[in-house]
């Protein structure tokens, strides 16, 4: 027996991520992604090398759309109709991912359109959401199993059973619990395989606690002496991390200065996790019941008109990176002052205005022909990752301990010395493949035995020092399960008696 | 009783030889609500146990009845301890007997050792269990007989020293270690919590080889699938660990450590908190772990020098790096409780090497920054007793989040970050000087913590010769840039600042030469403030004379006024204490005449301030002085208010009726003085008798035509002060006034003047009349009872100083919004003499309301017989004022109802 895994996104690459495995005949497509960086066909994975039809079910982890990017191109334009898991906060939040994107492809880049928006809701209406822990029997013998894995809000590891065959699908995952999410939560199974993100396969993160003593240095320093912060971020996830921090050390200092979230999506953001504070850590879910800490103290909403009201504040502006919008807005006004400072949280793409800050500290940026920025302020750059480290990796491989593990989500250099470090210190087979590639793990069959009573009292009674030994024998038939019984039982079955052959070796004196 | 009886006559044939009384389940039960009672007869339960213990034999046929009856017995066994012992003997015959009989047996065993006084319980198992009787029930297939088997061995092992055993160590140990391999996971947690047990009780007694042994098998549980056997497998090890490091034996120690201490390491990553928190709690107890082993967990990654130690123990994953990063993710872990567990084993750490001090400060610093208060209190701690090791090395990059403790919202935060900062050694002057600011922001915040403020920068400045010097200097300076009087130096910063100076000037004598002067002199008057914070460190007495020496201030030892020693003031300074405050009385009053309202009511502010400060340390006779002179200081306060008034009387502002309020103020303030104290001076008396002549005065002023009556009041004291003495020039004005009839407002201003303020050092040996009330059996949370409309009774303890004979004193108690109640004391009914007397009684309370629950306030009241008379309108009631001379206590009701 084995599964047999189809890699159809993110092998050897981070984007589109899609796994077909078949597990004990079931074929169960993990997340359905998209490539943000390609617009032509190689956004999508190739649908063309599975036909919809055999799919017995979809799971989605989370709602980046590297997760969920292609799933309504593949209900609604390939035709699948099967069932369609996802956690309760991706299925609320991922229709917003998606028809913001692909706003943003239409309106913005005037590119043509892979789905529509009724093509998202009329797929969204088919998925069937899913809880923490909560087994669904797909089929007869398939069953899966959701765990909680960080990362974002409603991210969550998939466990799929068919048989006495099981395998695990990480997605993305935390180790580490940050200021709003817990850290990846799994109970001890028998896998015998494991698809394991690894973004940071050879990175190994130091305490988290360095870089907030930093970031709120930094950001105390210049409220303090009167400046303005401006933190640009995506609605979810980074925000609401940094928005607690800041609310906790603003509430602990007792600072007046007020915080100011941009409208949008981030309000709207914050209302979703105030509803979904299950999927919070459990810091969050303890004050819960004092108060809900979405319900941000120091935070009040922000206008056009006070951009350049007098007096320290400090923004949350979307979106991030500084690629546009609201936050492009508010950094031409507030870079020229040396007061002010922008603090740009996680990773820029290049070509962006953030880009550019943090590739170091750059005093004029020409925004186009006529505009020119000024840039005197100061600069922080904050490495909050949601993803988990190598040690994290390690971690968790060890902790559940498969028989096999593939690695996907990552780059391939960084991805082959990862796959070394678990061959030779956990002794566990692995493999990256790369795209399309269909990888055999073949998996152990168990075979249940029923054991007579006779048997079992004998395996208690007989004690050998620490040791237990029993004997008995193995009666398989055809048609029946297969039984161990005991010595007595079986010569009863067989309807044979006990004969005892005796030998007695007689020497006569006379022989020598 | 009757079903007692019925049940107890078929009981009573089982004693015959016939065939006892057979037990069905009914009579089970009746038999178990008989013995539970707690009303039945001795003869009674001793009659049901026997019928019980002799129907035992013969209901083994029938397992339900016998395990029910086993219950039963057991049940009894803790509420009649005298039969434990004939229950045990009668039931040890069934314990070899079928499964289901002996798992029963045990259960009923467990529970009656389990509620027997500690050494009876052992003793009782003792009588009962031998060596082939555990052994063979341990091996049994049955989960039940072997599960309690367990429990009563974890039970008697609890208890081991105390007892006589049953089984050797070396058999108990290895009965233990055998189900730490059963296939139920909670007898393998069991076992496990067994040997910790055992390993506890017998710490020093027990052989080498059994801590090694029990860790051996631990380390081999620590991967167990359940998380209970997880938990209890690591505490073992942590143990383990604990004992090995603290016996001597000829092995390569820190070898053997730092494996132990790797094992537990790998499990700081479980998916499971309990085994979190456990494993943290346990690296805390490994001690003797190798420095490069301790670094390793402190980084995620894998450091360069690999630990060499080897092991006695043989490991299949001993060569993994297991101890990576562990306290890393400890203190990053979602859960508090882990995350404190972490920080303390942390800190025990800390305290042992200093290198992994130096790492590990990082963290604990930025723990500063954590969520949960009892985390940020639990790295204070670890810091507090790395600081007081001399293990802590502060950086400059630590300082901005250290230094933020001190405006925290949590007063224990800031009082840890004080604690800390009280030892610590800073590097640098820049650090030193921001940990003053920061230390004077936490005082502008929190004013009310400024003896700990003030504290801490002392011993800051104490410990930081030349920093603290450096900033004395620039304070030196800064007082010789500003000009005189300048507000500034009236702030708190200044006193902290000043603080921190004198500080290693003061507590070594060192860098007196070059404190500058000044800055002494500028401390004089913070002298209270100071050695309040410096309480227990120095002697106010001591500090005063220390900075006026050192200042440039002449003065000679007999100035030293008021001296105040801890012993409180002598009788020999009294006079000069006296004189001193007469004095300042007396500066008070030439204020009050040259109508300086303002500067009369400051300067008496501040006397009073400087009299509450002085009490603080006053001996009990002079503390009735002090308390003379603050209610006399009061009355000073309300003159200079009226005659402001009256000044201002011209203008167009004039409120008649907060004269009226002033002068009703004024004159219980009066009668208060008078009433308060016993044992005048003549010149006292007239003192206050002429004070009293001043507000009648005021009165006959306000009033636009003066009553016959306030005359006659006027003239009656008048004759009455004519009688004591001669009278002075304010009365013999008054008497003219009078006498020709002229208008005494007029001449208030002059009548003033000749006003004269003497006699006041001739206080001395006065008694306070004073009386203690104590209400018995009373508060808010046990209020006593009262029926609505009836009346009801309060016991009080009456305790009474100084009253003569002739007193009228009164109980006054009223309810909120009603009439008062006067209750007379008969002092005769009182024991003692006139200096103290006591009584107790039950006094009645008439008017109880009809509503659910009130409350009185009683005190009691002295009539003031000398005061003009008054009808009061409580025909029960005092004839004349009245003036209180105990604190009024508040007395609960509550409903007999509404109980």
């Amino acid at each position: 027996m084995a599964i047999q895994c189809l890699i159809l996104g993110a092998g050897q690459e981070v984007g589109k991520s899609c796994v077909v495995a078949m597990i004990g005949g079931k074929k169960i497509m993990f997340d359905c992604g998209m490539h943000m960086g390609f617009s032509d066909h190689r956004a999508f994975p190739d649908f063309s090398l599975l036909s919809s039809n055999d799919i017995s079910c979809v799971v989605i982890t989370h709602f980046h759309l590297d997760h969920i990017g292609a799933l309504p191109y593949f209900t609604e334009v390939c035709g699948y109709n099967g069932p369609i898991y996802m956690t309760y906060p991706t299925k609320a939040l991922a229709p917003l991912m998606l028809e913001d994107y692909r706003k943003i492809l239409v309106d913005r880049r005037g590119l043509e359109e892979q789905y529509t928006y009724e093509n998202i809701i009329h797929c969204m209406n088919k998925v069937i959401p899913i809880d923490i822990k909560q087994t669904i029997q797909v089929d007869k013998d398939l069953q899966i199993r959701a765990y909680y894995a960080g990362h974002v809000l409603g991210a969550a590891m998939i466990y799929a059973q068919v048989g006495e065959e099981k395998m695990l699908y990480t997605g993305d995952y935390n180790m580490t619990p940050d200021r709003h999410l817990g850290a990846a939560q799994i109970d001890r199974l028998s896998l015998d395989l494991l698809i394991t993100e690894s973004t940071y396969a050879t990175t190994v993160r130091d305490s988290k606690y360095s870089r907030e003593r930093e970031f709120l240095k930094a950001v105390h320093t210049c409220v303090a002496a009167g400046g303005k912060v401006l933190i640009p971020t995506f609605a979810l996830g980074r925000a609401q991390e940094l928005c607690i921090l800041l609310d906790d050390y603003w509430e602990r200092m007792n600072i007046n200065v007020p915080i100011y979230f941009s409208a949008g999506l981030t309000i709207q953001a914050n209302m979703y996790y105030k509803m979904l504070i299950g999927w919070t850590s459990q810091k969050i879910k303890d004050s819960y019941t004092v108060r809900n800490p979405f319900d941000f103290k120091h935070v009040c909403p922000f206008e056009r008109s006070m951009i350049n009201l007098p007096g320290p504040c400090v923004l949350f502006a979307t979106p991030g990176m500084i690629s546009g919008g609201f936050s492009l807005e508010v950094f031409k006004q507030w870079a020229p002052s040396d007061k002010n400072l922008i603090a740009i949280p996680g990773y820029c793409v290049a070509g962006t205005i953030g880009h550019k800050l943090m590739s170091g500290k750059p005093t004029r940026i020409d925004l186009d022909k006529d505009t020119l920025i000024d840039v005197r302020c100061q600069i922080h750059q904050l490495t909050f990752s949601p993803h988990t480290d190598s040690k994290g990796i390690m971690d968790l491989v060890e902790f559940l301990s498969p028989k096999h593990v593939i690695l996907v989500h990552g780059e391939k250099p960084k991805m082959a010395a990862l796959k070394q470090r678990i061959e030779s210190e956990l002794g566990i087979q692995c493999e990256y493949p790369a795209n399309n590639e269909t990888v055999l793990v073949p998996t152990t069959q168990s075979l249940k035995i029923s054991a007579s009573k006779t048997f079992v009292r004998n395996c208690t009674t007989e004690l050998d020092g620490d040791e237990r030994i029993a004997e008995g024998i193995l009666v398989m038939e055809k048609g029946h399960n297969a039984k161990i019984v005991s010595e007595e039982e079986f010569l009863e079955t067989i309807g044979a008696e006990r004969n005892v052959v005796s030998f007695t070796g007689w020497m006569s004196p006379l022989a020598q | 009783m009757e079903e007692e009886g019925s049940l107890v006559q078929p009981l009573t044939t089982t004693c015959d030889p016939n065939p006892p009384f057979q037990f069905d389940l009914t009579s089970l039960s009746s038999a178990q609500a008989l013995l539970l009672n707690p009303s039945t007869s001795i003869d009674t339960i001793h009659s049901t146990v026997d019928s019980l213990l002799v129907s035992l034999p013969h209901l083994s046929t029938n397992a339900t009845s016998l395990s029910l009856a086993l219950s039963v017995l057991a049940q009894s066994a803790p509420r009649h301890p005298s039969l434990s012992q004939s229950i045990v003997s009668s039931v040890r015959s069934l314990i070899n007997g079928q499964d289901r009989t002996s798992s029963a047996v045990l259960s009923a065993l467990l529970s009656i050792a389990t509620s027997c006084h500690n050494e009876d319980g052992s003793s009782i198992l003792t009588s009962i269990l031998d060596e082939d009787l555990v052994l063979s029930l341990a091996s049994s297939g049955v989960y039940k007989i072997r599960s309690r088997i367990l429990r009563l061995l974890v039970f008697v092992v609890g208890r081991w020293k105390c007892s006589g055993k049953f089984l050797t160590d070396e058999v108990m140990v290895r009965v233990f270690l055998r189900f730490t391999g059963d296939i139920y996971p909670i007898l393998r947690r069991d076992a496990i919590d067994g040997l910790c047990e055992f390993l506890t009780v017998a710490r020093d007694g027990v052989d080498f080889c059994v801590p090694e042994c029990c860790l051996e098998r631990a380390i081999g549980l620590i991967g167990d699938d359940d998380e209970f056997v997880r938990v209890a497998a690591v505490r073992m090890v942590g143990l383990c660990g604990e004992m090995l490091g603290e016996k001597e034996n000829g092995v390569d120690k820190i070898g053997q450590m730092d494996t132990i201490f790797t094992q537990i390491c790998s499990m700081a990553r479980d998916m499971s908190v309990k085994v979190r928190i456990e494993a943290f709690n346990a690296l805390g107890k490994v001690k003797l772990v190798s420095d490069a082993v301790l670094m390793q967990s402190l980084s995620k990654k894998i450091l360069g020098s690999k630990n060499g130690g080897k092991s006695i123990i043989k490991l299949d994953k001993a060569s993994k790096p297991c101890a990576a990063g562990a306290y890393i993710h400890g203190i990053e872990d979602e859960f508090y409780v882990v995350r404190k567990s972490a920080c303390r084993s942390l800190g025990i750490h800390a305290v042992m090497s200093i290198k992994f001090a130096d790492d590990s400060i990082n963290y604990l610093m930025d723990l500063m920054n954590d969520d949960s208060e009892s985390v940020r209190l639990e790295a204070l701690d670890s810091l507090f007793r790395m600081t007081a090791q001399g293990c802590l090395n502060v950086q400059e990059k630590h300082m901005h989040m250290f230094l933020g403790l001190l405006t925290d919202m949590s007063s224990l935060v800031r009082h840890g970050a004080r604690k800390i900062l009280q030892l610590m050694k800073l590097p640098k002057l820049e650090i030193f000087k921001s940990t003053v600011n920061e230390l004077i922001a936490n005082l502008e915040k929190y004013p009310e913590e400024e003896e700990g403020i003030f504290f801490s920068l002392f011993s800051l400045g104490k410990n930081h010769r030349e920093f603290s010097l450096n900033v004395a200097k620039d304070l030196a300076k800064q007082i010789k840039r500003t000009s005189k009087g300048d507000l500034t130096f009236a702030k708190p910063s200044m006193a902290a600042t000043l603080v921190v100076c004198i500080a290693s000037p003061l507590s070594e004598n060192e860098n007196v030469p070059d404190t500058p002067v000044v800055l002494f002199s500028y401390a004089v008057p913070l002298l209270g403030r100071i050695s309040r914070a410096l309480q227990g460190t120095f002697d106010q007495h001591f500090l005063l004379t220390f900075l006026l020496d050192h200042s440039n201030i002449k003065w000679k030892s007999q100035d030293l006024m008021p001296e105040i020693a801890s012993k409180g003031i002598s009788e020999d300074l009294m006079q000069s204490v006296i004189k001193f405050i007469s004095k300042s009385v007396g500066d008070a009053w030439s204020l009050i005449k040259g109508s300086n309202g303002n500067d009369a009511e400051k300067f008496l502010r501040s006397c009073m301030k400087e009299l509450e400060i002085i009490s603080l340390n006053a001996s009990q006779a002079a503390i009735t002085t002090l308390d003379f002179f603050s209610k006399y200081i009061q009355i000073l306060q309300l003159i200079s208010k009226i005659q402001c008034k009256f000044d201002s009387r011209n203008s167009t502002t004039f409120h008649i009726k907060s004269h009226h309020i002033l002068l009703e103020k004024l004159d219980s303030a009066l009668r208060k003085i008078r009433y308060s104290f016993t044992g005048w001076t003549k010149e006292v008396e007239c003192h206050i008798l002429e004070l009293s002549l001043l507000v009648d005065v005021f009165t006959f002023s306000l009033a636009r035509i003066p009553s016959n009556e306030h005359l006659k009041n006027l003239l009656s004291k008048i004759s009455h002060l004519e009688a004591i003495s001669c009278l002075s020039d304010f009365t013999k004005e008054i008497k003219r006034l009078i006498e020709e009839r002229s208008s005494v407002m007029v001449n208030l201003h002059s009548l003033l003047k000749v006003f004269e303020c003497s006699g006041l050092e001739f206080v001395r040996e006065m008694k306070p009349i004073k009386a203690e009330l104590k209400v018995v059996g009373d508060d808010s949370e046990n209020p006593l009872t009262f029926v609505p409309g009836l009346p009801a009774g309060i016991r009080l303890w009456i305790t009474l100083h100084n009253t003569s004979s002739t007193d009228r004193l009164w109980l006054h108690m009223s309810v909120r919004g009603r009439r008062p109640q006067y209750v007379f004391l008969d002092l005769s009914n009182f024991e003692g003499s006139e200096e103290v007397r006591k009584c107790s009684s039950l006094i009645p309370f008439y008017k109880t309301p009809k509503i659910a629950s009130f409350e009185i306030r009683v005190c009691i009241v002295i009539e003031c017989l000398s005061e003009h008379y008054e009808v009061l309108k409580e025909r029960d009631g005092p004839k004349y004022d009245v003036t209180e001379l105990s604190v009024e206590k508040l007395v609960y009701f509550s409903s007999v109802k509404s109980r």
